[in-house]
């Protein structure tokens, strides 16, 4: 077995490597990714002073939120309800549809509701919208095992004490099913604000979340390591989830 | 009053996610010219689709068994970490390793499709591990014990026991993963600098640049189609592991 570990070790460097050079070339003190300059802030300072950056970043974490709440708590009704294996089924082939076949079908909706109807609602509504779209199958599919851990006798128990079905679901099944919603909404959270395909069929020019700005510069070469500072940036939300994640699932042992 | 929020919550993934393919089909019927890409285009995406999944399975497969057999919590933690990571921030940061590589060595993989395949095997490596863990986590160990009782040396009971009983999640995996990269446009846009042309790249430019949604909405469906029946195949394969 020691071979295989050594090699298990070797794949989980290399999964590392790109992103960890990337990060460590941010404060690097030279224009060239294969001269290392020595430590500096520069680009983060130059990345504080670009307004557009800023605004990017907080349009992606407002729409990120809103939709990580939205899509979580919406999710947990519907694993808690729809337990059945053809719902989940519905929502398992939303999870693995190609990205682009989803995000043309999404803007041709959004074309015809401009054309017929007149309202345009590509922007901040278009993007919020399409996450929304993809992010509630995938709550549902993620927070489906979960609900296991949720007695009959607990929610029995509670309903003949008298708790209405409400009740019940805020203080009985909520709580027990805290941490898979504290997971669920971080993976949507991290998903929502890296997402690239599905804004940039359902934005608008005059907004910018901060992976389409990320790929005006991808899409043209590396461009200065100020982008090298924002894509640190965002790595943020991914890391964070990913750390909490592991945490909160482990209670479920 | 909690089945009617659960029914509303399905009701909008209905509508928000599945009713839009209908405005693809509108926009089929509306009828139009039908741009189809090119052979050698649909060549390349589907040879750089299997390249893909094979190369991620086999690099998974080690790194999946160890996992599943003796693997920690921290390492399994590590490995699925980067499934959190948005495709075009890895796209990025193989862009900035390929410069380096390209400085150090005189090897060039920005543009080419090699440079693509790496970048598509690095982001779908995770996918891969994941679904060949939950197989072979799957698998009891008594057919393997009485292989080694028998005689078998581990070499041998792992190639001729384990691995044909694995089969089927490398099945799913090779599914899985030849479905994302059929579709994907990130990665060839990004690391190909759009000189590997892919389907998914090509869907991209009918909606950005020619803005032909009749023939956007053909291929898209195409594709959307091939998913599911690919899908219907996985979750056949795994269903039939568990028997």
């Amino acid at each position: 077995m020691t071979p295989l570990r050594i090699y298990t070790w070797v794949l989980i460097v290399a999964l590392y490597v790109p992103i960890g050079l990337m990060v460590a070339l941010s404060f690097n003190n030279s224009k060239l990714p294969y001269v290392w300059g020595g430590f500096t802030l520069r680009w983060y300072e130059a990345l504080f002073g670009w307004g557009q950056a800023w605004q990017a970043l907080l349009n992606s974490a407002v729409i990120a939120l809103a939709v990580s709440f939205t899509a979580t708590l919406l999710g947990i009704f519907m694993a808690y309800v729809l337990r059945q294996d053809k719902y989940i089924a519905v929502s398992q082939v939303a999870v693995v549809m190609p990205e682009v076949s989803e995000a043309l079908a999404f803007a041709a909706v959004l074309w015809l509701v401009k054309t017929y109807a007149g309202i345009d609602l590509f922007g901040p509504v278009g993007v919020f919208l399409a996450h929304l779209a993809y992010t509630l199958p995938m709550a549902h599919v993620l927070l489906a095992p979960y609900v296991a851990y949720v007695s009959r006798s607990a929610v029995e128990a509670a309903r003949i004490l008298g708790a209405s079905e409400l009740r019940t679901m805020f203080s009985v099944v909520m709580p027990i099913l805290m941490p898979a919603f504290v997971a669920t909404f971080l993976i949507v959270f991290a998903n929502s604000f890296d997402t690239y395909i599905k804004t940039a069929f359902t934005t608008s020019p005059g907004f910018v979340t901060a992976p389409i700005l990320l790929w005006n510069y991808a899409a043209r070469g590396r461009g200065d390591p100020t982008i090298y500072a924002l894509a640190t940036f965002m790595l943020i939300p991914s890391l964070v989830a990913a750390a909490i994640y592991f945490r909160a699932v482990k209670r479920y042992g | 009053m909690i089945r009617r929020v659960a029914l509303v919550a399905f009701a909008s993934v209905v509508l928000l996610f599945y009713i839009p393919f209908l405005a693809l089909g509108y926009y089929v019927t509306g009828g139009g010219e039908l741009k189809m890409p090119s052979l050698s285009m649909v060549t390349t995406t589907f040879l750089l689709a299997a390249l893909t999944a094979v190369v991620s399975i086999a690099v998974a497969y080690p790194a999946a068994y160890y996992l599943a057999k003796r693997g920690s919590e921290l390492e399994f933690a590590l490995v699925t970490a980067p499934l959190w990571v948005g495709t075009l921030l890895k796209a990025y940061s193989l862009l900035v390793l390929f410069a380096i590589v390209k400085e150090r060595t005189g090897l060039a993989l920005w543009g080419t499709a090699a440079g693509v395949l790496l970048g598509m095997v690095y982001e779908y490596v995770p996918y891969a591990l994941l679904t060949l863990y939950a197989a072979i986590e799957k698998l009891s160990e008594s057919p393997v014990n009485a292989a080694r009782v028998l005689g078998a040396s581990r070499l041998q009971a792992f190639l001729r026991v384990e691995l044909p009983l694995s089969m089927p999640g490398v099945a799913a995996a090779f599914i899985l993963v030849f479905l994302f990269a059929m579709g994907e446009v990130i990665m060839p846009a990004v690391l190909g600098a759009w000189k590997v042309y892919t389907f998914g790249s090509y869907v991209w430019d009918l909606y950005f640049k020619a803005r032909d949604f009749f023939s956007g909405s053909v291929l898209s469906l195409i594709l959307a189609a091939l998913s599911l029946l690919a899908t219907y195949m996985v979750v056949r394969t795994i269903r039939s592991l568990s028997l």
